[in-house]
């Protein structure tokens, strides 16, 4: 019982424990998990990434000009989509060239804006995909 | 003559809920008589989306969001369940690595119940000297797996990251001061005066009415009853890190909390033989095949059992998922405590039971 | 995992010869939708103490059937059997509907082929 009292007089002398984010930098632990990057040209359109995405944020979408890539035989386009992605790194695993065609970086997606209407244009790249099929 | 009785709700707003539940009591002159209750507020459809939508290596994401707390319980049940369905073994490093992140969330879980119950005592200094110090188990949690509450750690085959050393000396430090922390609070529990005195007493369950209301998890443990799915299960090498039971008799709000604690000291020393003791290997083996056929695996959550049965038939989607949560079936146990005590003492015992609503209303 | 096959005329016989409070635990009751007509419910039990040991009885219902009420035997069942009716449209003796749904939602969500 007395020492609940004890402690709380030390209490009185010491620095409070809450970081003053975001006057203050929070330190980040090493292998934070970012953004998905890729690279178009070692890209071998397999779609395995596509089929192992849990909320289904990427996709392959057909365009009118494709890239030159000799692979791609059926003129499609990578989208990824930041805000609707969990992190999880499954397509980083799922894919047969990680580290070169796809992988996971340390940077934070930016925050979206009204101006971007995130949820309109990403429902136009999936009716693009279903109605072509 | 028969006494008039008056019906207060313990609503869904409430200055000292947590969860989104709704009691109606029917009171004779302050003492609870009768209860009705509403437990399906944040009902979201899991159980349909897992058997329409989503297919079967991807559940283990969807389900580890049913609940916030018990997030990795979730995910690994299910995927002990499919591992099982199409066969194969996994490699022991990632079974000890799961059973690490299990405690952890142990730990953590209980040190919260533990700092509401005190809050609502009145004690606020102690609220917030708990939650202080549970924050470096989340930090060792994010130094694991990247993320401080859903932790996508497990996948069918084994577990996602690897372990460093530099991650392994940090988890040793931060045991080893929790560990002198948590006697302070043993003796705290046990003497202060608005902390043992105010609930010894308070919301009883005698043994005789947990058997009869199939009470699971740390209420029935408090009770006198002896019930682990730890050491009733033999899927995970809970018999070779060193696991305790741990029972007490009265059955009421102090004994609860007495549980809990010894409970933390135990998942503490668990940790640390893991960590000693962790064997080499990979951490992911690639199973192929699809599940068939059907299975009920049984896992223990920070609240009590949680039940999951899947049926396959060699299609990506599978034909059904049930999931039953701790805190569903301890419902009755609840309605039933209730009854003979006084309404004012009516948040302290909802608040011992630690009732996890997300997981209710799934 | 043992299984055994009941009726709904004895389901509620065969629990009570079966059931003892300090050795059996009751999980929950659980359903599966098979085709058009069936439905297969399932009473799930466990044993105290005992490695791995669990029994499921099970029964297959048409539509238009009732199920029997266990809550004489065994008070924890009631929350399992308004699920039951909630969730597969299925009536069940003393239980009503209303756990989780609301009137102006979707009915009998897992139900066969109940499509959005």
């Amino acid at each position: 019982m007395f020492s609940a009292i004890k402690r709380a007089f030390k209490n009185l002398f010491k620095k409070p424990q809450t970081l003053s984010y975001p006057a203050k930098e929070i330190q980040r632990p090493k292998d934070y998990r970012g953004l998905i990057e890729y690279s178009e040209e070692d890209c071998i359109y397999c779609l395995k990434c596509e089929t192992a995405c849990p909320p289904g944020s990427i996709l392959f979408v057909p365009t009118d000009n494709p890239s030159d890539n000799e692979k791609n035989k059926k003129s499609l386009v990578y989208e990824y989509n930041p805000w609707l992605c969990i992190y999880c790194g499954e397509c980083v695993r799922a894919c047969p060239k990680p580290g070169e065609a796809l992988w996971q970086s340390e940077k934070k997606a930016k925050i979206a804006t009204k101006e971007d209407m995130v949820n309109d244009m990403w429902f136009e790249k999936e009716k693009l995909k279903k109605g072509n099929k | 003559m028969s006494k008039k009785t008056i019906n207060i709700p313990l609503g869904s707003q409430h200055i000292s809920l947590l969860e989104p539940i709704r009691f109606k009591f029917t009171c004779e002159n302050e003492k609870i008589v009768e209860i009705d209750s509403d437990v399906g507020f944040v009902h979201r459809g899991v159980e349909r989306a897992c058997s329409t939508k989503f297919k079967y290596d991807a559940i283990p994401y969807v389900v580890a969001r049913v609940c916030g707390l018990c997030a990795i319980t979730h995910s690994l049940s299910y995927s002990m369940a499919a591992e099982a369905l199409i066969g194969g073994e996994i490699s022991k490093k990632a079974q000890y690595l799961r059973v690490l992140m299990v405690e952890l969330d142990r730990i953590h879980s209980h040190m919260l119940c533990l700092a509401h119950v005190s809050e609502n005592a009145g004690y606020e200094a102690k609220f917030m000297q708990l939650m202080g110090d549970r924050e470096p188990i989340m930090d060792l949690q994010e130094a694991i797996s990247g993320n401080r509450v859903q932790f996508d750690y497990v996948s069918i085959g084994g577990v996602n990251r690897d372990i460093s050393p530099d991650v392994v000396s940090q988890i040793k430090q931060t045991l080893k001061e929790l560990r002198s922390k948590m006697e302070d609070y043993i003796s705290e529990f046990e003497s202060n005066w608005s902390l043992s005195l105010r609930f010894k007493g308070i919301g009883t369950l005698s043994k005789e009415e947990a058997y009869r209301y199939n009470a699971i998890g740390p209420l029935a443990r408090a009770s006198g009853l002896e019930t682990d799915v730890r050491m009733e299960s033999s899927l995970l090498p809970y018999d070779e890190i060193g696991f305790k039971l741990v029972t007490k008799q009265s059955g009421d709000i102090y004994a609860r909390n007495m549980v809990r604690l010894d409970e933390i000291i135990n998942s503490i020393e668990m940790c640390e033989n893991i960590v000693d003791a962790m064997p080499e290997g990979e951490i992911f083996t690639k199973l192929k095949g699809k599940p068939d056929g059907e299975i009920i695996t049984r896992l223990e959550a920070p609240r009590g059992e949680l039940m999951y049965y899947i049926k396959g038939s060699k299609k990506p989607i599978l034909d059904r998922v049930r999931i039953k949560t701790p805190t569903f079936s301890s419902i009755p146990a609840f309605m039933h405590v209730f009854k003979g005590q006084e309404y004012a003492d009516a948040p302290a015992i909802l608040a011992s039971f630690d009732p996890c609503m997300s997981c209710t209303a799934k | 995992m043992k299984k055994i096959e009941v009726t709904l005329k004895n389901v509620v016989n065969v629990i009570r010869e079966f059931y003892k409070p300090k050795v059996h635990h009751f999980l929950t009751l659980n359903g599966v939708a098979l085709d058009e007509s069936t439905t297969e419910i399932q009473w799930i039990f466990s044993n105290y103490k005992e490695l791995d040991h669990t029994t499921v009885f099970l029964t297959h219902v048409k539509d238009g059937d009732i199920i029997p009420s266990i809550v004489d035997i065994i008070p924890s069942a009631i929350i399992s059997q308004r699920e039951i009716v909630d969730m597969f449209g299925i009536k069940v003796e003393d239980s009503e509907r209303g756990l989780y749904l609301d009137e102006d939602s979707l009915q009998k969500p897992l139900a066969y082929g109940c499509a959005l």
